[in-house]
């Protein structure tokens, strides 16, 4: 039970820097990135490339230590973040929208089929992980994993608590706040969204890094685009425009998703699995729309309407 | 030799065009009427596929009549899933787009909601039927070789037809009637569309029930050429929505020609990419118009 | 009893945040009514509260003694109050004739009359009948607007700032044509930017300032009214002879 309480909060940590992540991108600068599963795969696979053992059918594998994998990771969706952002900041809110949706897929599908980099539907295994050497078991690398996660996700939170106070950060809010500002800034308002979308991207893929090298193995079929959903729905849950709503949200939608899949499981025989998992995602889905109709808010959101500076 | 492939690439991008422009015409009206975009559409088309299979359940399928693999009863299942489906879709404002339209939601809250409007849809035919395939019929087909090397099935070349004197149809509606034209004039100004007399809630009403019915009968050609399952609609999804801005926003002949395009640009890209990619092509031409000609190719810049 | 009465009105944009705090105006049959003031004096907002645009959050509006002030906006012009928006006032997509049509949406029956007596009035509309609106100029396009409004036979003609972006000539052209239409017997409201001249074109007006009604009278008095030129009309008395 508590082994699995520690991988439980390990996840919710890593789904939780997503769930920040997203917040600077829509709850501060009012992007609709509806394809956060491609950063957060961009970020894993470039972990996975570097870190993992070398074998001769792959391209990649190149066995680095795990640190560089993180930087890489964080460089590699940085740059991607910012080729994306570039083509697309500029659209209006919904084609924002598709526009990245198109981008995860895409992702996903390169990953699936790019067989010696990527591995294909079978993944790569063996990835770094920071000082697995250290822990004999799986239990003793999880405690330790949580451990350096809280110390991640505090260094992060207080981080982007700074950013967000300095004079950049008070740009950002005015741009967001009134669309005149941010007409009259004109091109440089442009150039902060970027740079907002930019950094959202690069905590992403940092996500990404973190969760493969927390596994060990990286798979196609862990970045679908219920994934997207699932941050998603975290961050509306919880309250988007706040920090600490982002969190709260990324617990409880991964305790409702995580608990009604062991409740599942439980009440529905192995034959019906298909069905179980199908019932499990129409109750989350219904759940979030009842949130959507009933209290917008979220959990401990703010009132204020978010981004009304999109461009449509 | 390349042309038979080029032929056959050819022929098979013409007939998933023709799928592709009835379910863009609904991504498009939803665009342009109702401005945001709709991504539950797509499980629109899946409903009406499984909605018609449970008529056929019942009703068979029909003797096949001629070269075609089905009798007229599998028509009539279409249209009574045609009817449901927009039933259903124009339920699914009521009971979800609706109030949040109504609260002042922003586009972008329709969205999300609307994502998880298709999840739930998407599952609910999963918990119905599984994932596995389902079919109309099961009576084989030969192919018929047009020109030499380009094979079609008969069905697909009925599928075509229909699908075209369909969308015949819809543009004389536009262009001729009364409504048609009030819809026009709300998917350019609703305010002013409203100081005209015109009811938006009605339009509004009318809207969703044809994009439903038209994703009815592309989820029936999909179950046709080949078969059903649960993922057929979001296969589609970013074609359909590719399609729509390719065409321009709100513009039918539009979404027609974009679904056209979307389909030859998917099937001509397998004689070059791996088929593990295709998925990617409508998103490429998506990115492409957006940077090139971002109102599309009927679009109005505004 | 007059055609068109409003009376306390109050009404925003956004539910709880009234931009108009009480307005009363009245415009009798054959009468063109203007409504002056500064910018954001809400002179917008009274006239698209009125046509059902914008949430009424007090207050009524009469038409003929009936009240339409609850009316969902399509109602509000099939009772018979017509609206020519500002801007986005013709359907640039559609082609002029489509405009007039959809223009006449409540009407069953005699369109083709109506269409003829729109053409009759508005030449220039006549020969672009199959062209889309988005080809006419700005004078054109006002032509094509009002006519468009014209269609349902309206009591009440509303329009907001008629003459924005138009030629002097072309602005004569307009008041003309709306000293005409009141004639017929339809009650004219409007709200102008360009005060001096709408005053000089209409019978009666009234000034609002935040929302308010500041000063009423007949257009003659507003123009000798030196507190209303100071502050709205340039701050000279149109009456007055010019010097020399």
């Amino acid at each position: 039970m508590v082994a699995y309480l520690v991988f439980f909060a390990c996840v919710v940590l890593i789904l939780g820097v997503l769930t920040l992540a997203l917040n600077l991108q829509w709850g501060f600068t009012g992007l609709f990135n509806a394809g956060v599963v491609g950063f957060y795969a961009i970020g894993a696979y470039t972990h996975a490339i570097l870190t993992a053992a070398p074998q001769p059918q792959y391209l990649g594998n190149f066995g680095l230590p795990w640190l560089v994998g993180v930087v890489g990771a964080m460089a590699a969706t940085a740059l991607a973040g910012w080729l994306i952002g570039l083509v697309t900041i500029r659209l209006r809110g919904d084609y924002l929208a598709i526009a990245t949706f198109g981008v995860a897929v895409s992702i996903q599908l390169v990953a699936l089929n790019w067989e010696p980099l990527t591995g294909g539907p079978q993944g790569l295994t063996r990835i770094g992980k920071p000082l697995a050497r250290l822990f004999d078991t799986p239990f003793a690398f999880n405690l330790w994993f949580l451990v350096l996660m809280l110390a991640v996700m505090a260094t992060i939170y207080w981080a982007l608590d700074r950013v967000l106070m300095s004079p950049w950060g008070r740009v950002l809010k005015a741009i967001r706040e009134d669309e005149t500002a941010a007409v009259a800034l004109g091109k440089s308002a442009r150039r902060f969204r970027l740079e907002a979308f930019v950094l959202g991207s690069t905590l992403m893929g940092l996500a990404g890094a973190l969760y493969v090298s927390f596994i060990g193995f990286v798979s196609p079929y862990d970045f679908l685009p219920i994934v997207t959903f699932q941050v998603w729905a975290m961050l509306i849950v919880g309250g988007s425009g706040n920090n600490r709503g982002a969190l709260l949200g990324a617990l409880v939608v991964w305790a409702i998703w995580s608990g009604s899949g062991v409740a599942v499981t439980k009440l529905v025989p192995p034959s019906h699995a298909a069905q179980g998992a199908a019932i499990q995602v129409i109750l989350i889905g219904l759940l979030l729309m009842l949130v959507l109709l009933f209290r917008p808010r979220g959990l401990i959101g703010e009132a204020a309407v978010v981004s009304r500076h999109v461009n449509d | 030799m390349i042309q038979p492939v080029i032929g056959q690439a050819l022929a098979d991008g013409i007939l998933t065009g023709a799928i592709i422009a009835l379910g863009a015409i609904g991504v498009t009206f939803t665009l342009g009427i109702m401005r945001f975009a709709n991504f539950a559409h797509s499980e629109l088309l899946t409903w009406g596929g499984y909605i018609a299979l449970v008529i056929v359940a019942f009703a068979g399928p029909g003797t096949p009549t001629g070269p075609l693999s089905f009798g007229w009863q599998l028509l009539a299942a279409a249209l009574v899933a045609a009817v449901l489906t927009g039933l259903a879709a124009w339920g699914v404002d009521v009971l979800v787009f609706r109030r949040l339209r109504r609260r002042g939601a922003q586009p972008l809250t329709m969205v999300f909601a609307a994502f998880g409007a298709a999840l739930v849809m998407r599952h609910l035919v999963v918990l119905v039927w599984g994932h596995e395939s389902r079919f109309y019929t099961r009576e084989l087909q030969m192919a018929v070789e047009l020109v030499p090397s380009v094979r079609v099935l008969p069905d697909q070349i009925f599928i075509l037809g229909l699908a075209l004197t369909v969308m015949v149809a819809l543009q004389a509606f536009l262009t001729r009637s009364r409504t048609g034209m009030a819809m026009r004039a709300m998917a350019e100004s609703p305010a002013l569309a409203q100081v005209c007399g015109i009811e938006v809630e009605a339009v509004v009403r009318l809207t969703w029930i044809i994009s439903g019915a038209l994703a009815a009968f592309a989820g029936v050609f999909i179950g046709l050429t080949p078969q059903l399952h649960p993922e057929i609609g979001f296969n589609l999804l970013l074609s359909l929505f590719a399609a729509a801005i390719l065409g321009g926003t709100g513009s039918l002949t539009g979404a027609v020609v974009g679904g056209f395009l979307v389909g030859l640009a998917e099937n001509l890209s397998l004689l070059v990419i791996s088929p593990g990619y295709k998925g990617a092509m409508p998103f490429l031409l998506l990115l492409v118009i957006l940077i090139v000609r971002p109102q599309g190719i009927f679009g109005e810049r505004s | 009893m007059s055609r068109l009465e409003v009376s306390e009105l109050v009404a925003g944009y956004i539910r709880g945040l009234p931009v108009v705090h009480g307005v009363s105006i009245e415009v009798a049959r054959r009468e063109i009514v203007t409504l002056i003031g500064p910018n954001g004096a809400g002179k917008s907002t009274v006239l698209k509260a009125i046509a059902g645009l914008v949430s009424r959050e007090g207050g009524h509006v009469r038409l003929a003694g009936r009240d339409v002030t609850a009316l969902p906006a399509h109602e509000v012009v099939s009772a018979g109050i017509g609206f020519v928006p500002q801007t986005g006032n013709v359907f640039t997509t559609l082609t002029v004739q489509e405009n007039l049509k959809v223009g006449a949406h409540v009407i069953r029956g005699s369109l083709h009359e109506r269409l003829e007596r729109a053409y009759a009035l508005f030449s220039p509309l006549a020969a672009r009948r199959h062209l889309r609106a988005r080809t006419l100029s700005g004078g054109e396009r006002q032509m094509l607007a009002i006519a468009r409004a014209l269609m349902t036979d309206p009591a009440v003609l509303m329009l907001d700032e008629p003459t924005a972006g138009l030629a002097p000539r072309v602005v004569d052209e307009v008041f003309r044509q709306l000293r005409g239409l009141a004639e017929t017997g339809i009650a004219v409201l409007m709200v102008e930017q360009n005060a001096k001249a709408a005053l000089r074109a209409s019978d009666r007006g009234y000034v609002l300032t935040e929302g308010r009604n500041r000063v009423a009278g007949s257009a003659r008095e507003l123009l000798d009214d030196p507190a209303v030129a100071e502050a709205f009309l340039g701050g000279r008395r149109l009456s007055a002879r010019p010097a020399g």
